[in-house]
């Protein structure tokens, strides 16, 4: 009985864990805080009070909530970037079928016409990499592309290619390595497109 | 905020109302000028959805007898992956039911901690606990593709 309940708290655990509230809320719900900061409320009240003592305690509080609020703004940015990365590696163990085979990458940037950027090679080393194939696919609940790759050790790799909206380039990683569930995941971006690479832990 | 975003949406069991609700709760925080922090934060949520819940009604919690017997619609379901089977299990458990199993399970409240937040006896929560869980094991077990197909042949 217990033991069955672990499985089933786990089950729990792994459910709620995959619950993640929209980057675009996230990013509304930073912006509100910043907007609604408690030291400029209290400024307000006390009108004309403006000895040295209540200057520096408020530029102090000032400074304190800036650090705050950038502190804030790097937690909600890395665990942005941890739930990407979650869902770029539970697409990569699902591994759905390609719907489109082909080593090259116009060809295949050819058949996935309905994306909202231009699928492009990734400037990874020469021959790391051989494409095998891609298909649609949804990342941070919008269109991406799901690449099939082989690695020199002949091992299956799964890149995801997506465009990165305007609100979420600054966020958006230059270069990020996790490791989820056994995988590494990369993280990174080049053009305005954000690119995710799943691969074995070696 | 991730936090408070799975714990609205323990309560909702909907993306939608559990990003509003943590809105709103954010908003009434920062009317006061915080405190920042999640049980705080938790605290807001749970106030925001009572405070919903009796506009609109919503506070219900349905009888075990009632909703054991619950069926979920006859559709492709055989194909869904261990999460799905989850949502709709959870989907079929009451608000409050879910909320003190995320609050259990995902918090890792104790029992003390969920009889002073829900007002009943350790004893109650305790019990009441082991019950939503073998009864949200009954719903799983009864949702695996194998048991469905043989519910529909036979």
């Amino acid at each position: 009985m217990a033991e069955n309940f672990d499985r089933l708290d786990q089950g729990i655990g792994r459910f709620y864990g995959s619950k993640n509230m929209s980057a675009d809320m996230l990013t509304h719900l930073v912006e509100q805080v910043e907007n609604s900061s408690p030291e400029e409320k209290t400024l307000e009240l006390h009108g004309k009070r403006t000895s040295g003592g209540l200057v520096l305690a408020a530029v102090a509080a000032t400074v304190c909530l800036l650090v705050g609020f950038q502190l804030l703004q790097i937690m909600v940015s890395n665990q942005w970037h941890k739930d990407i990365s979650r869902q770029v590696a539970k697409n990569h163990l699902k591994a759905l079928e390609m719907e489109h085979r082909t080593g090259d990458y116009s060809d295949l940037a050819q058949a996935l016409g309905k994306l909202d950027f231009a699928l492009t090679e990734p400037q990874f080393e020469s021959d790391a990499y051989r494409l095998l194939g891609g298909r649609y696919c949804s990342i941070d609940q919008q269109i991406a592309a799901q690449i099939d790759l082989e690695n020199t050790s002949g091992e299956k790799c799964t890149l995801y290619q997506f465009k990165l909206q305007e609100g979420v380039l600054a966020r958006y990683p230059q270069h990020k390595v996790l490791e989820i569930d056994g995988l590494i995941v990369e993280l990174w971006q080049e053009n305005g497109v954000g690119m995710g690479l799943a691969r074995p832990r070696n | 905020m991730q936090r408070g975003f799975r714990y609205a949406y323990s309560l909702t069991h909907n993306r939608m109302d559990a990003e509003e609700l943590v809105q709103e709760a954010c908003y009434a925080i920062s009317r006061l000028g915080g405190p920042w922090n999640v049980p705080y934060l938790f605290r807001s949520i749970r106030n925001r959805y009572i405070d919903a819940g009796r506009r609109r009604n919503l506070l219900q919690v349905e009888p075990f007898s009632e909703a054991i017997h619950s069926e979920m619609p006859d559709d492709d379901l055989v194909l869904m992956d261990f999460d799905d089977r989850m949502d709709e299990a959870l989907g079929q458990l009451s608000d409050g039911e879910r909320e003190l199993l995320f609050l259990s399970v995902v918090e890792g409240y104790t029992a003390r901690e969920l009889s002073e937040l829900t007002d009943s006896p350790r004893g109650t929560v305790l019990s009441r606990l082991h019950r939503i869980k073998g009864r949200l094991r009954h719903i799983l077990e009864s949702s695996e593709p194998g048991k469905r197909e043989a519910a529909s042949n036979g």
